[in-house]
């Protein structure tokens, strides 16, 4: 099993620190969610582990290489990379966009075959794309757009998934339905890292929950360990209870001056 | 600014239209500037050095007949400012200064001696006379006009020598029918290759099919041969016509002002084949 | 598979272009004598006509529009917009700007000539570039073509009175209007390497520039070399703009125009709209030297005012909806 390691990084820019001294491992079958406030390095901590940025200390090693050094190919198949969804250049078909997840086994231009087929096929079916596969992009809702990219990043069959806040800007149900799909994708063997907004959704659907504040990690654990309500108000500044119901956490945030649940 | 440049200008030509008056005395037109480079050659053709005040900035060219003779003097743009600043008591123009000038330097008092454009071989010949009396040079008009004669007389002397000629700039125009170059390639004993009439641009297909004997080759000399990179003549049927035709150059000095050194094309496009 | 299918129809539609200019000029030639001469056995005049004067132009302008629509297609698809291209960029009067210096200090060679036009095409290339790196906005990279086009413009006015050699507004005029009147088979050959180097380098970027519809961010996770892929275009578009300048002067609006054209019938994916683009762009030049002739002008008109009274509107047209739909 391919594993993500982030060890001792640190990313500085013009003074101000990014990101102080993070280690972080993902391995196998894990869902991971980052959650902090905005600024708080999240972004900065996965495009480290994605390579995009070299670390100015520490490294980060996705299976045997440094992040920063592998070769584009070679580190898009261990892992698959879900960036904030914006719409498409231009209105491509959905199964084109699901097809582009095979990039770098060197498909394109013509219509895909053999195991790529059967990836893409294998994504769009999970997915739920099967009647939207010849829609241009740019007639899909939101929660289609998403649908969509998750089944581009699935199609990549990567063993890592990192994806940067996958439900921003979509409805409770556009959430569910994306945070379900990447936990099958996950049960299906594999692991993720998921920077979420939601400590509701992040207690619901992950493993573990990496809390961020200020560039540095200050917690790592499961959601019964670490989510309290001192935690949430150190992190995000909001005053919050968290009662346990069936096993589950209920989280509920409360105004300052206490007078009503939002 | 603006009313001050025009009180200064004004003044100028009053003074200008003051010295006219001075030397009014003497015959001869004194102190006269050429507007453009057309002119410059009837200047520098026709007048007494002491008559020219000034030349047109082209009149070293490579395409101005007299660039020898104009080293000697100044050079002046065709604008009223600097015209007027030279104090003359006339212009000579064909084209430079603009439209305008006339009726302007009129208005201030500077005669201008205006040289109609030549349409054939009889108004060049027209032209040398009647400009070299506007010049106060009517003996030397005279004598030019004498020595046209004399020399379209030796060229008809020679008999019809046949053979297409084709007159090709370097960028690519042809003389058609009518005009200046036309009637020297008849008057030279040969006929027009060309059949359109007046000027044109070469048509390399009918190159494929048929090449003039001889080609005058207008402008060759002229460094814009090597700048234009849109001539026809730089095609293969192009080149090829000019190889297998007899090739006459014809500086761009003798054609690009019809007067009457035109002749000396005449005479080239007549002139025996010198066999290498 | 459409795509395939697309392309065939514009080879059979280039060719049909290619014999139709064939059949036009200052000769008239009946059908069957073109034809004769077209397979070598009609008079030796027809077949000179043919094959060094109508031929060679038509393949001129085919190529021209080649070059210029690949052009597009890859600015388009690297910038991730569909207006990119190498005249509203700027890039076609940079070369021309490169061409006409080279003529001015009288270093002009053929290949001198196409060697700065490539230059000067690679320069306002990677200029664009570098800026496309540091900002998002399409409008600025624009308005930086814009100025590269004016500032172009305005040196070359100043060289045609500063000139050493003169130089005539005709030649300017052809620098900035662009035609194919008078080219050779020699013009082609001098051009055709860097074209096709040109083509090459968005072969090999054509993947990347499907991924990059998709986003810088997203491209970079599916793999793809984002450094590389804009060393690839810029050089590409330098190459193949350069070759065309270098050809026929600056043409603008083909890369416009063929690209949004034929998007529709490849699923508007960047990577293969630019073999039908490219394609397109020949045919579409093609017909318009056929055009410039058949319009009854005292002189020719230039294949770029052409190229600019079908474009120009275009652009205006895509610029228009774009806005609306933002």
């Amino acid at each position: 099993m391919t594993s993500l390691i982030l060890a001792n990084v640190s990313v500085g820019r013009k003074k101000a620190t990014l990101l102080r001294e993070a280690n972080l491992t993902l391995t196998a079958k894990e869902l991971v969610a980052v959650v902090g406030p905005n600024g708080a390095g999240k972004s900065t901590l996965m495009k480290c582990a994605l390579g995009a940025i070299r670390p100015d200390a520490g490294k980060a090693t996705i299976g045997d290489d440094d992040a920063a050094e592998m070769a584009p190919v070679k580190r898009a198949r261990l892992i698959s990379y879900l960036p904030q969804i914006r719409s498409a250049a231009w209105p491509i078909r959905v199964i084109d966009i699901v097809a582009l997840g095979r990039f770098a086994y060197g498909t394109g231009l013509k219509s895909p075959t053999g195991d790529d087929k059967q990836a893409i096929d294998a994504a769009i079916e999970a997915c739920g794309l099967r009647a939207l596969a010849d829609r241009p992009s740019d007639t899909l809702s939101g929660g289609e757009l998403a649908r969509t990219h998750c089944a581009r990043a699935f199609a990549a069959q990567a063993p890592l998934l990192l994806a940067d806040e996958p439900t921003a800007s979509l409805d409770p149900a556009g959430q569910v339905d994306v945070l379900s799909l990447i936990r099958d994708h996950v049960d299906a063997g594999r692991s993720a890292m998921v920077i979420l907004h939601d400590i509701a959704l992040a207690a619901t659907f992950a493993d573990r929950i990496v809390w961020m504040s200020g560039g540095e990690i200050i917690a790592d654990g499961t959601p019964h360990e670490t989510v309290t309500p001192e935690r949430i108000y150190d992190v995000f500044g909001v005053e919050a209870s968290v009662s346990r119901v069936d096993g589950k956490l209920a989280i509920a945030y409360t105004t300052p001056g206490g007078r009503r649940p939002l | 600014m603006i009313p001050a440049r025009l009180l200064s200008i004004l003044t100028i030509a009053l003074l200008a239209s003051c010295s006219r008056i001075d030397n009014n005395e003497s015959e001869q037109t004194r102190r006269i500037v050429s507007l453009d480079f057309c002119a410059d050659q009837y200047l520098l053709g026709l007048a007494d050095a002491e008559q020219i005040a000034g030349l047109s900035p082209d009149a070293a060219k490579s395409f101005s007949y007299y660039r020898d003779r104009a080293g000697a003097f100044e050079t002046i743009r065709p604008r009223a400012e600097d015209i007027l600043l030279t104090r003359p008591d006339a212009v000579i123009r064909t084209y430079g200064g603009g439209p305008n000038i006339t009726r302007f330097l009129e208005r201030v008092g500077v005669r201008v001696i205006q040289i109609d454009y030549a349409v054939d071989l009889a108004s060049v010949k027209a032209n040398a006379q009647t400009t070299a009396a506007a010049l106060g040079q009517a003996n030397r008009g005279e004598t030019i006009a004498a020595e046209m004669d004399r020399r379209l007389a030796a060229l008809q002397a020679t008999g019809a020598l046949g053979g297409e000629t084709l007159y090709l700039t370097s960028k690519g125009a042809v003389a058609g029918r009518g005009g200046v170059i036309d009637e020297l390639i008849v008057r030279a004993g040969r006929s027009n290759f060309q059949q359109t009439d007046g000027w044109g641009f070469l048509d390399l297909e009918r190159l494929a099919y048929r090449k003039p004997d001889v080609i005058a080759a207008g402008f060759f000399d002229g460094p814009d041969a090597a700048t234009d990179k849109w001539s026809p003549t730089r095609h293969p049927v192009a080149k090829r016509a000019l190889e297998n035709a007899r090739v006459v150059n014809i500086p761009g000095a003798w054609t690009a002002c019809s007067a009457w050194f035109v002749l000396d094309a005449a005479e080239a496009i007549a002139a025996p084949e010198e066999e290498a | 598979m459409t795509d395939a299918r697309l392309v065939v129809g514009l080879v059979v539609a280039a060719v049909g272009a290619v014999v139709a200019a064939c059949l036009i000029g200052s000769t008239p030639l009946p059908m069957g004598r073109v034809f004769a001469a077209l397979t070598g056995a009609g008079a030796p005049g027809d077949v000179i006509v043919i094959w060094e004067i109508r031929l060679p132009r038509a393949l001129a302008a085919f190529t021209v529009g080649v070059a210029l629509g690949a052009s597009g297609a890859a600015l388009q698809g690297l910038l991730r917009n569909p207006l990119a291209e190498p005249g509203v960029l700027g890039v076609s009067a940079c070369a021309a700007l490169g061409a006409t210096l080279v003529l001015f200090y009288g270093a002009a060679t053929g290949l001198t000539v196409a060697l700065a036009a490539m230059t000067g095409a690679l320069a306002a290339t990677a200029l664009l570039a570098i800026a496309a790196v540091r900002t998002s906005s399409v409008v600025t990279l624009i308005l930086i073509g814009v100025g590269l086009s004016s500032f172009a413009g305005a040196v070359m006015a100043l060289l045609l009175n500063l000139a050493p050699n003169p130089f005539s507004l005709a030649d300017l005029m052809n620098w900035t209007l662009g035609s194919v009147a008078n080219r050779s088979v020699n013009d082609l050959a001098l051009a055709a390497p860097f074209l096709a180097g040109g083509l090459l380098c968005f072969a090999v970027a054509a993947r990347s520039l499907s991924a990059l519809a998709l986003g810088e961010e997203t491209a970079f996770g599916l793999g793809v070399d984002l450094r590389r892929t804009r060393l690839l275009v810029v050089a590409g578009a330098g190459l193949a703009t350069g070759a065309a300048v270098s050809i026929a002067g600056a043409i603008g609006f083909v890369g416009i125009v063929a690209p949004h054209l034929v998007r529709p019938f490849v699923g508007h994916d960047p990577g293969r709209t630019l073999l039908p683009a490219s394609l397109l762009g020949g045919v579409i030049l093609v017909l318009g030297d056929i055009g410039v002739r058949l319009i009854p002008t005292p002189s020719e008109l230039r294949l770029g005012v052409m190229a600019a009274l079908i474009g120009a509107p275009i652009f205006v047209w895509i610029a228009a909806m774009r806005g609306r739909r933002s």
